[in-house]
Order: C-alpha cells, then structure tokens, then sequence
C-alpha cells in the first residue's frame, strides 16, 4: 500500500516537472556537448600526443602565492573543493588551493554525477547521506549545482542480486534511509521504458538524485573562496618539504609555500604527487578507462526520470539535457597511463574504443530496447582512477605527519565528496575522525599496492567489481599469491584452500578434493548461505578442540622494540593500556589507545629479554602499527622499532594435545607449571634452533604459537606433522580460529574492534592498568569508567536459525531492541559446541537525534531481561540471545591431562 | 605501378633481426653458401640418411623452449612480405618461406606483366640441392613473359634490347637475387633465342594454355641442352670453362617442380608441375568456404600419372616406379632438370667418366648415376597441366604452396585459417563512427559483427606466417622446437615450405567478369 502510494506521488512529480528546460547547464556540459560536440573537446588521439586546454574554469586572476598558509591543498577537482570549503565550514581559512591546470579539469569534470546513497555499509552509507543533504541544501539555498531528486531504483536478475539488496534494505531502513523493495511488475509501472520481464525485482531508493559534477565543485571552491580560500590555478606542486617526517612546505611552479599540513587531493595525479617528497608517500592508485554514452534529447525521456543501475548488466543510466546517459563498469578493464599520467589533462578525453564499450552498449540496449533508435550524442572515455581494494583512500599518512591523502575515488567521487571533505576536515582539525575509517584509511596498505604492475593487474578487475555482485569475503582475482609463508607449497600440497590478506596467502580451510575437482584454490564461489567450507570448517574446529593442528599464522605484522636501558620499557608502557613491565619470559595481551581511549591497535607483546620486545598484532595492521610506534617514538632515538614480519614464520600448535606435541619435539619441559600460559621461551624444535614459542593460540584454546626464523618454517613444520601423527594432527584454516574465537566472543581488532571503541566498551577493562602508570588515552578510559559508556560489545545467539538453508549474517546486520535499531554486527559465525549461529557487534542506547547515550549502567541495559533482541538478516528477524561474557560452554575444553593418549 | 611495398620488416626491427640471423647461423653450424648437391633432401635420396641417434645436449626443447616466444616471431617474420596492389582483380598477396633445408631448397617469384593486369606467381620446391629451383626462380617469369607479350616487346627480347628485370617484368620485393651473374649471358642468349622462334610463330589467337605449356617446356629443354657438354657446349664459343660447365650440369642434375599462376584480367590460369599446390578460397556464403583446388599433384598418389608412366613404359612396371618413387628414388613424377632421368643413358655415362671430383654434383650418386634398367628415357617431363578458372566474385584468395605446408596442414584447413585471419585483420582498425547521427541500434549491430572477428585476431598480420606458424606448432613449446632443429635431423620433422596467398578483389571480378 505504502509503496503504489510513493509511486503516485512520484508520477506527480514527473508531471509537474516535464521538461522544465534543461535545468542548470553549466559550462562544462557545453565544452562536452555543444558546438561540434566532438571538435570543442580535446580528445588524446594516441598516447603520446597531448592537446592542450584552452577552456578555462574561471576568471583566473593573478593572486600571488602567498608565502604561508595553515594548509594546503593539491589539486582543484570536488575533492580538493570539499576539503577546503569543510575546513573554512570548521573555521580554518588559512588555506591554499593549487590546481596545477584549471578547477575541475581532471575527472570531475566528466563524471556523471548521480548521488546513489544505498550502500554495504553503515559509514559509507552515512558519509554520502552527509553529501546528498548537503547537495539538497546548497541547491535549496540557490548555488545552482544541477541537484534533482529523482530518485533512483537498482535492478536485480539474479536471485542473490535480490539478497544482497535485502541485505542492504535492512541496513538502510534500519539507520533511516527510505528505501523500497520492488517486484518486477512495480518496476514496469515506474519505469515503463525499461525491459523488466528478465528482472528478478529491484530496489528503490526515493530520496537519491543526481547533481551536475563540476557544478558542485565550483560551489565549494567558491564557498571556500568567500571565506577567505586562495584558489591558484595554473600552479604545480614541484616538491612537499619535509622536515623530521613532518610537512614543511610545499614547492611549486610559482615559487615555496610554508605550510603546517598538506593535502593530497590530486585524484588520479595523487600517486605521482605522493612520490614528490622525501620519504615518499604510497598512494596506491591507477587509473582506467571509464566509459559512458549520451544520446541526443529523446521525446520519452523524462526529466526526472530515476538513475537506473542494472548492475547485472554492469549499467547505469540517467536523465541528461532531455536525453539518456548510460554508461557501466565493464568486467574487465581498460588500465591507462600506465607509465604516469601526463601532467598537462585538462579537459581531455581518452580515444573511444568501441569495441571495448559494445559489452555495455549491448547491455544499454537490452534494458532500454527504445535506445535502438536513438541517435548518439558522443561516447565519453574518461579515465578514472581506481585502488587495490575498490575503497577510498584517506587519512593522514603513515610517512609524514600532517600530510593527508584523499584521493582513489573508485567513480564514487561525486557521491562521496561531501562525506569525505567533512570528515577530512574533522581528521585535519581533530587529529581523528569521528567515525571509524579504517577501511579508506590510507595506512591500510603495505609497499606492494603501490607496485605499478601489481596496480596495473589489479585494475583490471576492480572496476567491474563496482557493480559485479559480490559476496562475503570475497577475495580478489588478480594480484594474487605474491607473499606466501615457507609452508605455502606444504599446505598447498595438503589441501588449502587460500585467501588474502595484506597480499599475504592464508589457508583458509583445507580440501584436498577441491583441487582434484579441477577447481581453483585461491578464487572460491562465494555464498550469501552456508558456504562449501561449512563442514571443512567443522571438523578442522574441533580438531582444534579435541586432538591437535597446525595453522599458518606468518601473516601476523611482527615487530621487535629494544633499547640499551630501560627506555623501551617506558615507551611500551606509555603506548600500551596494559601493564607490560612483568618479568621477562611473559606474554601481555594489550590495546594500544589513542587519547579518546580507542583501539590503535590491539596486540600481543612478549618481553624477551629486559629491554627486549616482541609485538604481535593483526596483518592488517602492518603500516599502521609501525607508523604509531614511530611517530610516538622518543625524539633521543634510544628505542629501535624494528618491523619484522617477513623474517619470522607463525604456526599455531593448538589444541589439548599441543603440550605433548611440542614436549616429544623439543628439549624443554611443555607442562603448565614449567611453561605456563602467557608465558614464552626460546627453544628448539627438532634440529632447529632460536624458536620464540609462545602459550598462546588467539583462540582461547591451548597451545603455543611458534615464531620460526623462515628458514626453519618448513623443517619445524614437518617435524611437528610427523611427531604429531598418532595425536591425530592435521592441519587447519583460519575459519577455524575464526569460529573458535567467535563463539568465546573474542573481539578483533579490524573486524570487530576499530580506532572509536574502548577496552571498557569490549569488557576488557581488566587488561587495562590504571594505576602506577601513565599511558595515551588513560584520561579518556578514566571518565569512562566514571560516567559509563555509550557503546558495548555484546556476543548474541540466534534463536530459530536455519543454517542450513537461511541466508547467514556476515557483518553489518542491524541489531534491534525493543523493535529499536541499536547497532550492527561485526563479525559472525557458527558457534560448533554452542550449536548456535552467534553474531559479534557493538550495540548503543540511541537518543532521539540518533546520538547514543551514556549510560553508567550500560551492561544492565544490554543484558536486561525484559529487552528483546532481534537482528535482521536480508529481511528476516531472528530473535538474539545477547551476552557479554564468554559462554561457559565454549570454554569447556579438555584438560590434556586427562586424555588417554597421555597414558600410552 | 606498386602502390605500397610494404616490408614488414622495418628498420626499427633490423638489430634485432641482425641478432637472430647471426643466432641462426651459429646455432646451425653452417654459414649460408649455395651448395653443390645438397644432401639433405630425401626427396632424391631417401636411403642416404636415416634418423640416427639423436645427439642432444642440454635440455630438452620438448620440455624448455629454447626460443622465446619473440625470437620465434621473428625467425617466423624474416622473411615475409606483403604487397598492397588493388589494380585489376588482384588486391595484394603476402608470402613466406621458412626453410628446413640449409640453404632453403625452395623458391618463389611474383611478379606483373607492364602490359595489361597480368600477374605471375610462382612457387618452385627444389630436390637435390636448390641449383634448379634457384634457375627456375631466374627464368621461368621470363620465358612465360617472352611467349605472354606483345609481339613488339618480344621483338625487343629478340634484339636484347630491353632490361628484362624492369621492362619485360616488374618483379615484386627487389626481383629476382642472381647466384651466378656468369651464367646470365647464356640464359639472355637461350631467352633470346626462344624469342626469335617465338616471333616467328606468333598469331595473336594463340590458346594460353599452350603458350604456357610451351615456355615451360622450352625452359627445361634449354636446361637441358646448355649442360650436356661437347655437343651443345659450342653455345660457348669455346670458352668452355670447367666451372661454368659444373654449374650448369649442376642445374640439370639437381630437380625442381614449379607451379605457376597466371592471371589476366579474370582469367585465371594454373600451371604445375610436381607436387606442390594452389588452391583457391571460395566463400559460399557467410563462415562457409570451400576449398578449390586448382592443381593436381605428380605423384605416385596420382592414378593417373601412375598410368601415364606405366603405359609409357609398358614393359617396365616392376622396375619404373618402385616405393612410391621413380625408379625408388624420386617422389614427383614431373619436375625440371633431374635429367638423370631424361638424358640418355649414354650421355649419363659420358658424364660418369668425365667427372670424377670427389666433391661434384654426381658424386652422391657413385656409380648408380644411371639407374638400373634405364632403358626407355625420358621418365620424366616437364610437362605442366594447366588449368583454367574464371575468377568469380565468391573466388576471395589463392594459396600457392610448396608441399612442405600441405604436408602439414590440409587445403581446407588453409582455407579457414586465411578466412579467419581475413576476418581477424578487419579488426586491427580501430573503429570509428563511419557516419554522424547514428542510432545506438546500428552502433552496436556494427560492434557485434566486429566482435565475433576478434575471435579471430591473430599474432602475425602476415597470412603466410601465419599459416606457416599454424602448420608447424600448435604452442609455443612445438614452434621451437620445430625452429631449433638441428640441420641434420630437420628434413626428417618438415620441408622448406613457402607459401604465397594473392587476395583477389571482388567488386572488381564482379564488375568485369564476362
């Protein structure tokens, strides 16, 4: 009922708002489409020969380069606009904007503009909700940036098209954004020009729009300019000077600039920027070909005709100057510029290669069978640039302090703009964020994402996953199997079955009949449902529980921190929550916070000897970790901080028999009471030597993790499968550990912990030590144990789940309490001894601006027995069990001891 | 007249062309020279040689490539040619040659006649050694050319008046390469000979066939007559020299088969003699091709060239052909030279006991020089059968080869492959909007039937090469392997092949076909 109603008023809308002109055209339209059409743009013929702009953005005066400024921005597209004019909204004017050639000129001057906020995940989803609100209020207060709200409705053909679609239709209701699920007959009604009898159904979002691009960059440099901006066009940044790892100004064609932060906004330019000083920043990006058509004014084209996505058909298409824009991300790319992009593109298109585009014209014309007779305007190669993981990237880099990066748009630039430019400005100003970017965050990559080939590869298929479907825990393609453990052979020999992560190879699970299948080892079908890997998983789970396994953990970032005195010590303690001056020989879990008392980072530190520290934290956290330690370390240089992940090789000995394993293998006594939990030694295995052996398995299992000097990875390894074959040893994945830790409600940092919550908030106050020390963010976790927090992590159970034949929560589900939405989950998996499928994620007490509550009480509030939980799952409400303690079931582990085998 | 030669080899490339050829050398042990009875063809001595053991050392190329995929495109380009032409019925030809002999035992010509759209193509499969290939490659275009012409330019030939390299013919690719500028002063004198009696018969209703017929056997005859020494010799005005007589007794000893074709406007006629083959492209329509062949091959899988000999040779059949081969021994039952089997057994005798050099072109056949039983010669002609096509607008390309391709590959498989690759080429274009306004619906109609010719896409955008690639490997492992053969052995895995496919121009054949 609710829905026809929409669909009345939409078709209102229509009729009201026929053919009301061209709305706001702006001048760039006109260098694209009048005149010629094809004559008034400057199209690169060949690789070599570049045309040069003779259109210029605005009046260009002749501001002199101002010698100082607070800030200063490279590059003048929507990015670089954003940021500035966010800064001035936050009151920082001080502020230089270079454009090596004029406004716009790069790619945002072609980009089709269309505001689409339906997306997998609550932060993205909340930035570009900011820019559409954002872009709905600058129109309303007449800036003029070509907004409509038309709306937008995304087509599926397949069934788990419509899953995922669900997926997010619970997400987007349940954080307030109106979305519509619409069946095939209700899309023809809409939509009466489209082809719907191929379509499963669709999505419709009513509040989406589509804007004029250059319009809304032009409005923010102007915005910006009012508030005291200098906009230099025509200026090249030559050099960003650097002095003690911190940004000192910046060269340019027009002479020096001092500066206290700098901003890479130079879009598909940013890589070579992020070369021009010393250290040289990674920003790992390239740029391909990216394709749209426009034909000429059509009768039957509405003005406000909704954005269509058939991503399926890997097609978009909008309403433009009476006729249609259609356009698509191809499975398989077109990488340019491989070499370096030219420095002087402005205005310019790439040649058109046909050939290339008739994947999506046929498409195009399969949706819209009425294009067949409409004439073309011009066919736009634009190159875009795109990164290694499809996200953006932002944030201030893990070089050189002050220096931000906000570039890598993936062809999510113009939606994402406004989002991003707020929350930069936040980062400039605020030293942080206030939502959690970890996944753009430009210190989530490692030196070889910005391996040109390795980009060039990966390129080719990051553009088609813009609109391909993909599932949970997909992995990419490309760019596949370049760091891998000593074992990798071993295990690839044995079975596993491979993901990545860091580019780094993981046995995930191991089937050594998927190989004899003929099928690929690294690139698997992924599931909205119980994946393939289900009962694998199972049986590696409680091998894990029952008998022993060995699992590859060398991905792990490792890092060696030591001093000649006791500075080391000092600095650990300062930078760590937890109490790491125990004796050596001792293991200490820790976070690392912030001074908002967040997760930097979250790891294991080992004391080896007096000054001497071992630090283990999650792959993921490689640069980042490193970049931390550095950037706290003292100014004397008496602490050394010494990344050592490719050095050392990582197996997991867990399970009950793991003592007597290791006890039959190496010299020392394994018992408890001579090698005690949490505790570590350095000893031999088999003929090897200078092993670091730790009692712990980051699965809430006993065990030991075995630190290996590489060269003795596979002689350790074997070693272990041999002694270990009447104990029944096996090897195991990582959706081992995964399950093991999930259903203890382990919290990882990266997938469950990130940089905006608290050890108080996760039931980890006891690893913090508040008294006799000082540490980064003690202030904050003192007023948070005082006056309670907003946020708790809460382990839930579900109730009436199929798992064998219900679509599965993967992550970002809502969770709901009282009907009220109250946060989503994280992490997710099937808890084996529990029997339950559990689901991990933080859950607030809203307000009724949407704000979460403090609540000094907030384990009553989450555990509260009258509270009824529910978690949506594409659509379906699954009532939750919520907990905030490790269940005692999922503890009950064996004693080894006990077991018979002991008593051969 | 040539609109476009275009060597596909460009300056850019020579270094590394230069590199390949030294690497060629060194790698076969022999630097080029023109041997004298080269012993590596079983095609006239099948027992001299067998596939002993292999002496490799190193790795095995069946399992290590030891090309790289580049040198491998280069050795296959070294030779390649592509000629644009779109005058008459002929819009261009392209060939090849890939050589397994050393030195290669084959030759090709091609070449127009300045009067008229008449073209000649040529290709020549040498035996024993390439002295008669390489005569007929000299002599053949101009002894057709002589009794093809005018009467006024034959009057010229006759007076030696005229540069027969660039009057009497116009030949592609640099003409023709001489190997023995001493020997040419006889051959001028032999052509102008021929050009005498030719003008003495000329009529203007001469029947093409027998025109042909006549050249072809007038040049072998002349082979013939200026070897045989004492009584021909005198042509030499008595400076006999013991050299040039060992060259041209070279020449008639070794053997050739040759198949010519010409083509007049869209008369098309095919001459052959031996065993290679031309076969022509015919489109039935949309992706169905036929493949036409145009000749027969002269040999002993022929029944009726088998009956030729036999009846010719009525009491001789246990002896005549033996194994599949004259008298065991030779595979084409018609060729040039090879007057082992033409002369009389007396003037092979004389031969016997006046050359006794160790090193001479009869020394491989000892004293079996005369085969046994050689009681009624000729055995062999020179004779070609000729046929005739009218070309039709369905008719898209000839292939002309030698037999080491169709050894390799059948004609129908050499008809899809140059179809696929006519259609492959098409999309080398980058493509453009032929006209302003177009509807989408016509756009990607036009893309549609481009992409169904990417399937097509080939690596060579030479057709030659790229039958030559597809005849000799199916991968990058086989190509090398098939490129590294050493000298010894290679014979035993292929031939010399060449190969020559001319592109014939359908709205011209259409507008003028009668």
């Amino acid at each position: 009922m609710e829905v026809k109603h929409i669909f009345r008023q939409c078709l209102n809308i229509h009729k009201k708002c026929a053919y009301p002109g061209f709305g706001s055209r702006s001048r760039f339209q006109e260098i694209l489409f009048n005149g010629s059409g094809l004559g008034a743009v400057h199209r690169l013929q060949n690789s070599r020969r570049y045309s040069t702009g003779t259109v210029s953005s605005l009046e260009r005066e002749a501001i002199p380069l101002p010698k100082e400024a607070r800030v200063v921005i490279c590059g003048g597209g929507i990015l670089g606009s954003s940021v500035a004019y966010h800064l001035t909204e936050r009151g920082w004017t001080d502020i230089v904007l270079l454009e090596q050639g004029s406004l716009t000129c790069g790619t945002t001057w072609h980009s089709a503009g269309m505001i689409g906020q339906l997306r997998g995940n609550t932060i993205e989803m909340e930035m570009v909700r900011y820019s559409r609100n954002l872009y709905k209020r600058l129109e309303e207060e007449g800036h003029g940036l070509g907004w409509k709200e038309c709306g937008s409705v995304n087509l599926a053909r397949t069934h788990d098209r419509m899953i995922d679609f669900r997926r997010k239709h619970a997400l987007a209701s349940a954080t307030g954004l109106e979305v519509h699920m619409l069946t095939p007959h209700e899309i023809k009604q809409m939509c009466p020009l489209l082809k719907s009898d191929d379509l499963e159904g669709g999505i419709w979002i009513p509040s989406d729009g589509a804007v004029t691009a250059p319009d809304v960059a032009m409005v923010f440099s102007k915005l910006a300019k009012d508030k005291g901006v200098k906009i230099l066009e025509g200026v090249m940044v030559e050099k960003i000077q650097i002095q003690n790892d911190v940004v000192k100004g910046v060269k340019t064609s027009a002479g020096t600039i001092n500066c206290e932060y700098f901003v890479n906004c130079a879009g598909q330019w940013a890589r070579e920027v992020g070369k021009r000083s010393v250290p040289k920043v990674r920003v790992p990006l390239h740029s391909c070909e990216h394709y749209y058509l426009v034909t000429k004014p059509l009768e039957k084209v509405d003005r406000m005709m909704p954005v269509i996505r058939d991503q399926d058909g890997y097609i978009y298409s909008r309403e433009w100057n009476g006729g249609i824009l259609a356009g698509g991300f191809e499975p398989v790319s077109k990488p340019v510029f491989h070499t370096g992009v030219p420095d002087k593109f402005e205005f310019q298109l790439l040649q058109e290669d046909w050939d290339h585009f008739q994947i999506l014209l046929e498409q195009i014309l399969h949706r819209f069978p009425f294009l067949e007779d409409a004439e073309i305007r011009q066919l736009i190669n634009g190159p875009e640039s795109f990164t290694p993981d499809s996200n953006w990237i932002l944030g201030e880099s893990a070089e050189v302090d002050n220096y931000y990066v906000a570039a890598g748009m993936n062809s999510r630039g113009i939606v994402g703009s406004g989002g991003i430019g707020k929350y930069m400005a936040e980062w400039i100003i605020d030293g942080e964020p206030s939502i959690d970017l970890w996944q753009y965050d430009v210190r989530r990559y490692v030196d070889h994402h910005n391996n040109r080939q390795f980009l060039q590869d990966r390129m080719r298929e990051v553009l088609g996953t813009q609109y391909i479907l993909r599932y949970p825990r997909d992995d990419y393609k490309t760019g596949r199997k370049l760091r891998t453990s000593p074992l990798h052979t071993r295990l690839e020999v044995a079975g596993a079955c491979f993901g990545e992560t860091m580019a780094y190879e993981r046995p995930m699970w191991f089937d050594p009949d998927k190989r004899e299948r003929g099928e690929d080892v690294y690139i698997h079908q992924g599931s909205f449902k119980k994946p393939d890997w289900f009962e694998i998983a199972q049986e590696e789970y409680m091998a894990c529980k029952e008998r022993v396994c060995l699992i590859d953990m060398s991905s792990f970032a490792k890092f060696e921190i030591k001093s000649s005195g006791k500075e080391a010590l000092d600095y650990l303690q300062y930078l760590c929550s937890n109490n790491i001056a125990l004796e050596p020989g001792s293991i200490i879990h820790t976070g690392m916070q912030n001074v908002l008392g967040g997760f930097e980072n979250d790891c294991s530190i080992a004391r080896i000897g007096k000054n001497f520290f071992f630090m283990i934290c999650p792959a993921t956290q490689q640069t980042r970790a490193l970049s931390w330690l550095q950037r706290n370390l003292p100014a004397d240089g008496s602490v050394q901080v010494r990344d050592v992940t490719s050095m050392y090789s990582g197996i997991n000995v867990i399970g009950p028999h793991a003592q007597q394993l290791l006890a039959d293998v190496t010299d020392v006594s394994t018992t408890k009471k001579d090698f005690n939990v949490m505790t570590c030694k350095i000893i031999d295995v088999g003929h090897a030597g200078g092993i670091t052996a730790m009692r712990l398995t980051h699965a809430g299992e006993d065990g030991f993790i075995l630190y290996i000097p590489s060269e003795y990875a596979l002689h350790v390894y074997d070693t272990l499968m041999n002694a270990g074959k009447d104990y029944g040893i096996r090897n195991a994945g990582y959706y081992a550990i995964r399950h093991l830790r999930i259903e203890k409600s382990f919290a990882y940092w990266g997938l469950d912990l990130d940089a905006h919550t608290t050890p108080l908030e996760c039931g980890r106050e006891f690893r913090v030590k508040f008294d006799g020390k000082d540490f980064i963010g003690k202030d904050a976790l003192i007023k948070q144990r005082k006056e309670g927090v907003s946020q708790k992590f809460v382990q839930f159970m579900l109730e009436n789940f199929d798992v064998d034949n219900d679509v599965w929560p993967w992550g970002e589900e809502p969770i709901f309490r009282n009907g009220r939405y109250v946060g989503n989950t994280s992490t997710c998996g099937y808890g084996f001894t529990l029997d339950r499928m559990i689901c991990l994620g933080f859950i607030s007490d809203y307000d009724e601006n949407g704000q979460p509550k403090i609540n000094p009480n907030m384990n009553d509030y989450v555990m509260d027995k009258n509270a009824i939980y529910e978690i949506d799952i594409a659509g379906t409400k699954y009532s939750a069990k919520p907990g905030i303690h490790t269940p005692k079931l999922a503890l009950s582990s064996v004693d080894p001891s006990l077991l018979a085998s002991l008593h051969r | 007249m040539l609109k476009c030669v275009r060597h596909y080899i460009s300056k850019k490339h020579k270094g590394q062309i230069d590199i390949v050829k030294e690497w060629m050398k060194t790698s076969s042990g022999t630097a080029r020279h023109f041997s004298v009875g080269s012993h590596s063809n079983d095609r006239s001595n099948p027992s001299i040689f067998t596939v002993g053991s292999r002496h490799y050392k190193g790795l095995d190329d069946s399992q290590s490539p030891r090309l790289t995929p580049h040198q491998v495109t280069t050795i296959l380009r070294l030779n390649e040619t592509s000629i644009e032409e779109n005058n008459g019925a002929i819009r261009g030809f392209e060939t090849n040659q890939l050589r397994s002999n050393n030195p290669i035992e084959d030759r090709r010509g091609e070449a127009k006649l300045p009067h008229g759209n008449k073209y000649l193509f040529g290709v020549y499969d040498g035996h024993a050694g390439c002295a008669c290939a390489q005569a007929l490659n000299e002599r053949l275009f101009n002894y057709l050319a002589v009794a093809l012409s005018p009467s006024e330019v034959v009057e010229r030939v006759k007076n030696g008046e005229i540069d027969l390299d660039k009057e009497l013919l116009h030949w592609y690719h640099g003409g023709v390469e001489y190997r023995h500028s001493e020997l040419r002063e006889l051959y001028d004198k032999s052509l102008r000979k021929f050009a005498r009696e030719n003008l003495t018969n000329f009529s203007d209703d001469q029947y093409v066939p027998d025109i042909l017929m006549q050249a072809f056997l007038r040049l072998d005859e002349d082979i013939g007559s200026e070897a045989l020494p004492v009584t021909t010799n005198s042509v030499l005005n008595g400076n006999t020299s013991s050299v040039l007589n060992t060259e041209l007794l070279t020449i008639a000893f070794a053997g050739a088969v040759a198949c010519v074709a010409y083509i007049d406007g869209t008369d098309m006629f095919v001459a052959n003699v031996g065993d290679c083959r031309a076969v022509l492209g015919v489109n039935k329509g949309a992706d169905n091709w036929e493949a036409k062949e145009l000749t027969q091959q002269h040999d002993a899988n022929n029944e009726s060239e088998v009956n030729r000999i036999l009846k010719q040779h009525p009491n001789e059949s246990n002896n005549v052909i033996k194994n599949g081969r004259l008298f065991g021994d030779l595979a084409p039952f018609r060729a040039f030279g090879d007057v082992r089997y033409k002369w009389h057994a007396k003037d092979l005798k004389h031969i016997m006991n006046t050359n006794r050099f160790p090193h001479s072109f009869i020394s491989v056949y000892g004293d079996k020089l005369l085969p046994n039983n050689y009681n009624t010669p000729p055995y062999l002609i020179a004779e070609p059968e000729i046929k005739y096509h009218q070309l039709s607008p369905k008719d898209k390309f000839l292939v002309l080869a030698s037999d080491g391709l169709w050894d390799m590959i059948s004609p129908e498989k050499v008809i899809q492959l140059v179809a696929g690759h006519m259609d492959g080429r098409q999309v080398l274009v980058n493509f453009d909007l032929p006209r302003e306004n177009m509807t989408l619906g016509a756009i990607n109609q036009l893309l549609t039937q481009r992409k169904k010719s990417f399937a097509n896409k080939t690596v060579d955008s030479n057709v030659a090469t790229h039958l030559i690639r597809n005849a000799i490997g199916q991968d990058h492992l086989q190509l090398s392997a098939q490129l590294t053969l050493p000298n010894s052995i290679s014979r035993f895995y292929r031939d010399d092949i060449t190969v020559t496919v001319v592109f014939f121009d359908s709205d011209y054949i259409m507008d003028n076909v009668t």
